[in-house]
């Protein structure tokens, strides 16, 4: 450590401590200057500039070259940036926060930061700075001087000489700083009255126009000219600022005495490359290459501007003891201002793209600081805090306060007068909760220090990932006790890593989704009942519950059964279990082994909830509640028996007390365990007692405890009992006879005492009541852990001390929870699902188009759209009756045309002129139905009803557009009237031999298995029917060889289509059978869902021509 | 209020009075229009404009940083002595090219 010799270990600690404060801001700033693009935000700039440059100076003080070295290039290409010379593109940004992380590094490990290798950094930096280096289009033999601002900015060149020319004469220089939008327009002057002004009193040597502030004509009329001048004039400095009209800071003065001493013209050049270029190494080090390789180049000398104020008395005494100039300036030949003295032109951002390497940073690069990023932020601890004086002058009131209660206390005890003892109790008592408060006060945080590096991560993350992600960030400021802030740390940046890595999806998958591309994760802290939320949410793809317990079945962390009992919540909130990750490959960013158990073994320790909400392709939202403090939380005290305890008031949700008389209406039995139902919910209840193994037992009103002998809360065998009202003398005998004990005294139920006090809890994700003896008040406990003995008891917490001063234990809700073995009890949330699944269900009832037509205008009938061939218009006159038939010219031939009426028992068709011919072809040939209009098309998920008017020719009815629509079985109407036309069917097709041939059609809708089965039969196939999954796999065992084909719906009772399929695939012997499914499940997640089980065709209900077409490739396929 | 004409691909704005902030949202619409129309050489005749104030410097530079962007140029002509020197002492000759009278 000899760098740090003789410099004191505190001035250090502080350097270090205000290093991180500049590094951990920096990373959003440069974000934000990344966002900007060209358009940067000079402010911004400056800060991160600043932050940079204290770093250096600092570092540059304790020695420590290589800190100082890395700050100095970050710091170079900032000041480019701020000069517009350079516009920050993800590329150059990319590097600075490379550079800014290792600085980060360096500070925190700073006793070896001078033995790290930084080459890396240096080399790309200066390879940013080089390569802007405006191009060298100045003559040699000119000394250039650079002019900058006290920030460091440079804002001119000058010549050497015109600065020294001006000395001699005796002038003063200063570099003002006009604004000629608020200096000059906003006084009602124009730049032509200050530039008169100004050559009234002296002279202007330079001056330059920031051209880039204005922008183009594109943007608005900017409201910023700045326009330096650098001006010699005999105007002594506390005049200065008056005669210029500008405000005091706006001027400042140049000092030359700054200015490397004078050479000879012939020796400039060398001088210049000799003794400038080691200055240039470490104050322009970007430069170095270039001055070396030109060592003609114009050197550089950097002379800094200081304020008038202070420096205007250092001018005069230099002046005085500056020595003459070695050469009379006068002497030196005059030198004609080249066109070379252009002041560098700051080239327009927008149109300088770097020419080093692709805008994109390559790969590696961007993926490295996202692996570090975790762990770098992390890993100092913070041992000490920045405290607002305000607070600590509360503080020291409050402990002063404090000492004048004891003194008063102590005077009162001693002299035993209760009266003051009293008064001396409740001063403390407010003096401590104020204490409390204040002292709460410099422990809270804002989130906003965690929060914010989550821009960082996300950016880099989803960089590596080849994602697109917008971070929203919310509620910054909400504030926490310092210690749960720090262990939110890791917990959410897993969540955050997740919702990027697992959440969001790539680009192309977003947009095939139908969501822009661009994923959004919110992150957002709030303040909700005393309590802080955050939430994590991503409109990614959400979770699939399916399959996050399929790996908790696979991983044999649950039984196929236990899982069958969950709603999808709390599948989903499986993905918390130690044991299961859910990403199916482990990448480097976020399945590192460790899984979502870890996110909430921390959260725990923090007292935290983590709640789940998900929905497939709309993206998942974490919420984690957390207390605002851990070492003082709000209670509410319960007892059992003769012992205090303390829940939690973040678990209570509500406190519930039926009376003794409603618990049989209240409490329900489901299987073998209590149930309360609660707006509709059931929630099952747990007996305090019986979980830590006291007895029951109810306080009569003498206040004596008994022993409480009812094991069931709600008893059914009361006669009273609503449900029970049939039965219930049965049941009275029973009790009689079997001998229950009558029971002593008064009826219990008309007593409070007996009242049942139930707190519904939450636990994880479901709620449970907990029902205890008494309910007592709500306290703020001091938590202290549980002696080391007791450390294993998953019922509680941790334990405080009562204000009696005796010991409380403080109830862990979840743990009873768990040792009670409940999950939400199957019924609850389940049975909302189911009920939700049915609705939806409903939904998925098989779409189909029909197409309505009148028999008569009075009478709707359909017919499937997909049998109709064609709907011609004709008029009456056309059809012509050949042999007691009525036939129509159609293509051709003479089509033969019916009526419904022919058939079936309905009224015969109007006499009238307009007609509507329904083409069909069935039977190899062409048939007309006549019909009259309207005709139309609807497509409808109606329920068909088979029997009602079920007839030759109508094969059922429905409601459609509000009337009863008869359902027109075609085939059936033909086939009356000709069945020679079918018989002929099967010979026709002598290329299929009848009998391989049998296709098991599965279908639980009755209308559209019949319909199914015509098509398939008049294709010339064997059909067989099952109406579900179950049936047809009787059917396939019994029928074993026979079935070639098979046809099946998914939505259906007792087996689904899925699971057939599966079923099917999985079986040695039927393997092979082709499976077409027919389905009006059109989602992608359906299809793709087919696909996996091995459905070789999905198709939506319901393309007959394609039904058919594949069904035949895929028999003859087989042969 | 102000003359347009075109030679080739030169258009000539003779603005009839002083670039002041008053005019400028008018003339800063018609540099505009001329540029976006793709206009190149854009030359502003300054024969009977006696005074540009600081707004009128910012349009001037405006028009100069959208034309720079194009690949164009802006130039100014006819200036009169007063203007001639504030153009130079400010350095706006560093940037397009200015003729006086």
């Amino acid at each position: 450590m000899a760098i740090l010799d003789g410099i004191d270990d505190e001035t250090l600690e502080l350097y270090i401590e205000e290093s991180r404060e500049h590094l951990s801001d920096i990373e959003n700033d440069l974000l934000a200057i990344e966002d900007a693009g060209a358009n940067i935000d000079e402010t911004l700039v400056n800060k991160v500039f600043r932050a940079a440059h204290s770093l250096k100076g600092g570092a540059g003080f304790f020695n420590l070259t290589k800190i100082k070295e890395l700050a100095h290039r970050c710091e170079n290409v900032l000041d480019m940036i701020r000069s517009r010379e350079l516009a920050p593109n993800p590329e150059i940004v990319n590097n600075l926060l490379l550079a800014f992380d290792k600085l980060r590094e360096m500070i925190n490990n700073i006793a070896a930061s001078d033995q790290e290798d930084i080459s890396e950094f240096i080399v790309s930096l200066t390879g940013l700075t080089d390569s802007y280096l405006p191009p060298e289009e100045k003559g040699s033999g000119e000394r250039m001087v650079d002019i900058t601002l006290p920030d460091g900015r440079k804002v001119m060149e000058v010549s050497e000489l015109d600065l020294r020319l001006a000395d001699k004469e005796g002038s003063f220089l200063y570099v003002i700083n006009y604004d000629l939008i608020n200096d000059v327009q906003r006084v009602g002057k124009t730049p032509l009255d200050i530039i008169s002004a100004l050559c009234d009193v002296g002279q202007i040597l330079e001056s330059t126009i920031d051209m880039m502030a204005v922008g183009t004509l594109d943007d608005e009329p900017s409201n910023r000219l700045p326009f330096y001048v650098l001006f010699a004039t005999i105007v002594k400095p506390d005049m200065a600022a008056i005669i210029f009209e500008v405000e005091d800071d706006k001027v400042q003065l140049y000092d030359i005495s700054q200015l490397p001493p004078e050479s000879t013209e012939e020796t400039a050049d060398e001088a210049a490359s000799d003794a400038i270029a080691p200055q240039t190494v470490t104050d322009k080090g970007a430069k170095t290459t270039k001055a070396k390789a030109k060592p003609k180049a114009k050197a550089k000398a950097k002379v800094k501007v200081q304020p008038t104020s202070a420096a205007a008395k250092a001018k005069a005494s230099v002046r005085e003891a500056a020595a003459p100039p070695p050469k009379p300036v006068t002497t030196a030949p005059p030198i004609p201002k080249p066109a070379a003295t252009i002041p560098p032109t700051p080239k327009p951002a927008a149109t300088a793209p770097p020419p080093t390497p692709a805008p994109e940073a390559p790969p590696p690069k961007a993926a490295s600081p996202a692996s570090k990023t975790p762990e770098t932020p992390a890993a100092p601890v913070e041992t000490s805090l920045r405290v607002n004086v305000a607070v600590l002058e509360t503080l020291m009131n409050l402990a002063g306060e404090l000492v004048l209660s004891r003194n008063q206390l102590l005077e009162a005890i001693n002299q035993n007068d209760q009266r003051t003892i009293q008064v001396c109790g409740q001063r403390l008592n407010m003096v401590t909760s104020e204490l409390q408060e204040a002292i709460m006060l410099t422990r809270m945080q804002p989130i906003g220090n965690i929060f914010s590096k989550f821009n960082r991560i996300v950016r880099d993350l989803s960089r590596a990932l080849g994602k697109d992600v917008d971070l929203n960030i919310t509620g910054k400021e909400v504030e926490m006790d310092k210690t749960i802030i720090e262990g939110l740390n890791d917990p959410l940046t897993h969540l955050v890593r997740n919702a990027v890595d697992h959440g969001v999806e790539g680009p192309e998958e977003r947009s095939r989704a139908g969501k822009k591309a661009t994923g959004t994760i919110n992150l957002k802290a709030f303040h909700e009942a005393g309590q802080v939320v955050i939430e994590i949410s991503d409109d990614g793809k959400g979770i699939d519950p399916q399959k996050i317990a399929n790996t908790a079945v696979n991983k044999g962390l649950l039984t196929a059964d236990q899982v069958k009992a969950m709603s999808d919540k709390e599948r989903v909130a499986l993905i918390m279990l130690p044991g299961l990750s859910s990403a199916e490959k482990v990448t480097d960013i976020s399945g590192r082994g460790v899984g979502m158990d870890v996110v909430k073994t921390n959260l725990d320790k923090l007292g935290g909830q983590v709640d789940i909400e998900s929905e497939m392709g709309k993206g998942s939202t974490f919420r984690v509640k957390l207390p605002l403090t851990l070492a003082i939380i709000p209670c509410l005290l319960v007892s059992v028996g003769a012992d205090r305890y303390a829940v939690p008031q973040i678990n209570v949700d509500e406190l519930i007390r039926i009376r003794a008389a409603q618990v049989k209406s209240r409490i329900e039995i489901v299987g073998d365990a209590e149930v309360l139902i609660l707006r509709g919910k059931l929630i099952p209840i747990v007996h305090l007692a019986d979980m830590l193994g006291l007895p029951r037992t109810w306080v009569d009103e003498d206040g004596v405890r008994h022993p409480d002998q009812r094991n069931r809360l709600a008893d059914r065998r009361s006669p009273e009992h609503p449900l029970f009202k049939e039965g219930a003398e049965a049941d009275l005998k029973e009790t009689k006879t079997t001998g229950t004990p009558p029971r002593k005294g008064k009826d219990r139920r008309h007593r409070s005492a007996s009242d049942l006090n139930i707190l519904v809890v939450t636990a994880g994700n479901f709620q449970y009541g907990l029902v205890v003896e008494e309910l007592h008040d709500t306290v703020e406990i001091v938590v202290k852990p549980l002696g080391r003995h007791l450390k294993h008891l998953r019922e509680y917490a941790g334990a405080t001390i009562m204000g009696d001063g005796s010991v409380g234990l403080i109830l862990d809700v979840a743990g009873l929870a768990e040792l009670a073995n409940l999950s939400s009890l199957a019924g609850s949330s389940r049975a909302e699902e189911l009920e939700s699944e049915a609705a939806a269900r409903e939904q998925y009832q098989d779409v189909q188009s029909f197409l309505l037509f009148r028999n008569d205008p009075t009478e709707q009938c359909a017919v499937p759209l997909d049998l109709v061939d064609r709907v011609e218009q004709i008029a009456a006159s056309q059809i012509e009756r050949v042999g007691g038939r009525s036939v129509l010219q159609y293509r051709g031939e003479s089509m033969p045309l019916f009526t419904l009426s022919d058939v079936a028992g309905v009224k015969p068709l109007p006499d009238q002129e307009e007609l509507v011919v329904i083409v069909f072809q069935l039977a190899e040939r062409n048939v007309g139905l006549l019909a009259v209009m309207p005709v139309d098309v609807v497509e409808t998920r109606v329920k068909i009803d088979q029997s009602t008017l079920l007839q030759t020719g109508i094969l059922g009815s429905s409601i459609i557009n509000k009337m009863t629509t008869q359902i027109v079985d075609i085939y059936g109407l033909v086939e009356t009237l000709h069945p020679e036309w079918f018989e002929n069917r099967l010979k026709n097709r002598p290329a299929t031999p009848e009998a391989a041939q049998t296709i098991l059609l599965v279908e639980d809708s009755d209308f559209f298995r019949n319909q199914l089965k015509r098509y398939i039969t008049e294709d010339g196939h064997t059909v067989i029917t099952a109406e579900d999954g179950l049936v047809a796999w009787k059917l396939l065992q019994k029928e074993k060889g026979n079935i070639k084909l098979v046809v099946t719906d998914i939505e259906m009772p007792n087996m689904d289509g899925f699971e057939l399929t599966q079923k099917i695939k999985e079986h040695a012997e039927y393997g092979h059978l082709p499976v077409i499914a027919v389905t009006s499940l059109a989602g992608d997640e359906d299809v793709a869902r087919g696909k996996a089980v091995g459905v070789d065709e999905y198709q939506i209900k319901l393309d007959k021509d394609r039904l058919l077409e594949c069904i035949r490739h895929f028999l003859n396929e087989r042969q | 209020m102000t003359d347009i004409s075109r030679e080739g691909n030169q258009v000539v704005l003779t603005p009839q009075q002083d670039i002041v902030a008053s005019v400028s949202a008018e003339i800063r619409k018609l540099l505009k229009e001329q540029i976006d129309q793709g206009c190149k050489e854009l030359v502003l005749d300054m024969q009977h404009v006696e005074m540009i104030d600081s707004m009128g410097i910012g349009l001037l530079i405006a028009a100069h940083n959208s034309l720079n962007k194009n690949g164009g140029e802006l130039k100014a002509i006819n200036l009169s002595q007063d203007l001639m020197s504030l153009f130079k002492n400010m350095r706006l000759d560093k940037h397009f090219s200015v003729e006086g009278a």
